[in-house]
């Protein structure tokens, strides 16, 4: 039978012989303690599952010896008891100590224990609880912004004939930094899709995620002409200018529907926050594109971003649309040019963010461009199929380790003529 | 193929209006299909040196910009004014129509610069031009420029002895800032006083302002009309002729 130990410490000199006998009747193994020490030695201190201490020692005493068995790491319950002393008694009580009174008959004294031991499982209980509280509180505060969040995201791209648009976002644990954007312009004669990426994770991400998307937006919306007046930083990239002859005749994308607004918007929004945030040192990249859906011509802005693919049908390898300026918020004057491209039926657009690149596996490996590239490669169904499709892909590399990046994807198809 | 003329002037009163409506008649008379639109949206008078009532106007350039219909919504057929069995064609898009509220909001370049180029072109295929007109208003306008920007030919209007400014290099600063080709730059001195000599007149212009003459015109009554000396309507009608010949010679092509 292994004894529960119960430590007795005692007046000195003094005997305790009906409380060591009722422990002895509870299934207590009895120890004695001398006072005058007061360090309990700590095979003693190991033992004990009850300790109890003689009032008489004095409050002060008491405390001491149970700050020694806590500092020790006991997990005993302390009790006081009287020696003849019940002011002693008292004043002990008082302060917070369990106690036990004669007669110490062994059934009230095996209950007296069992509820001091309880009574000290609370407290820890308690403050467990009170450490997840604050842990949820953060976790409140982080869903408050990624609601926030989620409320400057559109609830639905604009749907046209013909073709397909389709978005995934998958933020990362922290808040996104990612967005994007779908919306009409000039009167529904063209489309603006957006894929930006603000520096950082967290809540300030989120917050310059919210006032880019907000300024870049309201300027494309409100924007009226640009005028040859200007002096403005932007201009044609003589590379990328292999647009279609279509309705503009001698194609120059500069004179095209939507070239205004999306050179405002992006312009604008860089000179803003260069100006207003150079502390805060926040800066996103971004792909702002015009899309004429009659066409399928695609006037575009490539700040800083990872180039898009464009997958054209019957044609194995995909063109990537290089950046044709730099992130937005770095400098005021920086400089945006116009690239062009053209979506033919079959044809799909793909716009990603780093998220997608970088996601990392448990050894650490990234996704990698050439992963992308590969899937990019493969034949693809409809828009939304291309993402399932990829976001599969991402997940069976990634598997179980944590999500390091926000993803967000982008996919705008022109249907085949012979789509269902 | 875009055919599209810019017709503009740095100062007011330069008679492009009257012109573009002259040179519109003429080509269509010889069985052009012309269009002619007038992009002087702060003061409409292209519609006038036709003779048409403003009154009667039902659609106009402004209602497209403003997205209210289609360009080739706008256009009115002037066939009335043609020869009977004339196989070409004359078409008009007036700037405005709200002469009234005109004040109340200013509508230049308070639209997507590109739906102009869009609309020249789409008007083009539409009604099958082979030559678009478009008057603007004197100045570096919002609208004038575009009309450059866009343009094919740019032919500046000056008078005679005017002393404005010359620069050689606008019509081709605006195409390079759009990434295009220069338009064909030339010059038309207009409303030449009586009894001047033309020759001497063009020869000194082209030299001020560094481009071709493509004509030099006596100043006659404004109605298409009432001329006044015969000479001098003679003088036009030869002047108007040779500057029709020069834009069929330097457009590219004609429309099927």
């Amino acid at each position: 039978m292994t004894d529960r130990v119960a430590l007795v410490v005692a007046e000195p000199g003094s005997t305790t012989a009906e409380l060591d006998h009722a422990l002895s009747a509870a299934s207590f193994e009895v120890r004695h303690h001398d006072s005058g020490e007061l360090m309990i030695p700590a095979d003693l201190v190991g033992a004990a599952e009850l300790v109890l201490v003689s009032a008489s020692l004095g409050l002060r005493q008491v405390a001491l010896f149970g700050q020694g068995l806590a500092a020790a790491g006991a997990g005993a319950a302390v009790v006081v008891f009287p020696q003849g002393d019940y002011a002693a008694l008292e004043t002990c009580a008082q302060s917070g100590f369990d106690y036990v009174t004669p007669p110490f008959l062994p059934s009230l004294l095996q209950l007296r224990v069992s509820s001091c031991q309880e009574r000290s499982r609370l407290t820890s209980v308690v403050e467990e609880i009170a450490a997840t509280v604050k842990l949820r509180e953060y976790e409140r505060d982080l869903s408050i912004a990624r609601e926030i969040q989620c409320g400057f995201l559109p609830d639905a791209f604009p749907t046209r004939d013909g073709w397909q648009f389709a978005a995934r976002f998958r933020p990362a644990r922290e808040v996104a930094g990612d967005f994007y954007d779908g919306f009409e312009l000039v009167n529904g004669r063209r489309l603006g899709f957006v894929v930006a990426d603000v520096c950082d994770k967290g809540v300030g991400a989120a917050l310059f995620m919210a006032l880019i998307r907000t300024l870049l937006r309201h300027t494309a919306e409100h924007t009226g002409g640009w005028s040859l007046a200007d002096d403005q930083p932007f201009g044609l990239d003589p590379a990328s200018f292999a647009g279609p002859t279509g309705m503009l005749g001698s194609a120059t994308p500069m004179l095209s529907v939507g070239a205004g607004p999306l050179l405002h918007a992006v312009t604008g929004t860089n000179r803003y926050l260069a100006r207003n945030h150079q502390r805060q040192a926040y800066f996103a990249t971004l792909f702002f594109g015009v899309l004429d859906p009659v066409s399928g011509t695609l006037i575009y802005v490539n700040g800083g971003h990872n180039p898009p693919l464009l997958l054209r049908a019957g044609e194995p390898e995909p063109m990537l649309l290089p950046p044709t300026g730099p992130a937005v918020g770095i400098q005021e004057d920086s400089r945006y040019l116009i690239g062009t491209a053209q979506l033919d039926p079959g044809d799909a657009l793909l716009i990603y963010t780093d998220g997608v690149i970088d996601a990392r596996n448990l050894a650490g490996e990234g996704f990698s461009m050439d992963r992308l590239l590969d899937h990019a490669r493969q034949p693809a169904g409809s828009a939304q199929s291309l993402l399932d499709t990829l976001d599969d892909r991402i997940h069976a590399h990634v598997q179980a380790a944590e999500q390091f990046d926000d993803i967000t994807m982008v996919v705008l198809r022109r249907a085949d003529t012979a789509d269902a | 193929m875009s055919n599209i003329v810019a017709v503009h002037s740095w100062r007011g009163g330069t008679g492009k209006s009257t012109l573009v409506a002259r040179l519109g008649c003429l080509l269509a008379a010889r069985g052009l299909r012309v269009g002619l639109v007038d992009a002087s949206l702060q003061a409409p008078g292209l519609h006038e040196a036709l003779g048409l009532d403003g009154t009667q106007l039902r659609s106009c350039l402004w209602d497209y910009l403003s997205g209210a219909c289609e360009i080739e919504d706008t256009h009115v057929d002037l066939a009335a004014l043609m020869p009977a069995g004339c196989a070409g064609r004359l078409y008009l898009v007036p700037a405005r129509t709200d002469v009234e509220v005109i004040t109340l909001s200013s509508a230049s370049g308070q639209y997507d610069a590109g739906l102009l180029h869009e609309g020249f072109h789409r008007l083009i295929q539409v009604l099958r031009l082979d030559l678009l007109f478009i008057d603007t208003y004197s100045g570096a306008n919002h609208e004038a420029m575009h009309a450059i920007a866009s343009a094919d030919i740019d032919i500046l209007v000056t008078r005679a002895g005017s002393a404005e400014n010359r620069s050689a290099t606008f019509a081709a600063s605006i195409a390079a800032k759009v990434g295009r080709t220069p338009p064909e730059p030339l010059l038309v001195v207009n409303m030449a006083p009586p009894d001047t000599d033309l020759d001497s007149v063009g020869v000194l212009a082209g030299a001020a302002y560094q481009r071709t003459v493509a004509a030099v015109l006596p100043r006659v009554h404004d109605s298409l009309d009432d001329g006044g000396p015969e000479r001098h309507v003679a003088g036009l009608h030869a002047g108007l002729g040779q500057l029709a010949d020069r834009l069929l010679l330097a457009a590219p092509g004609r429309a099927g």
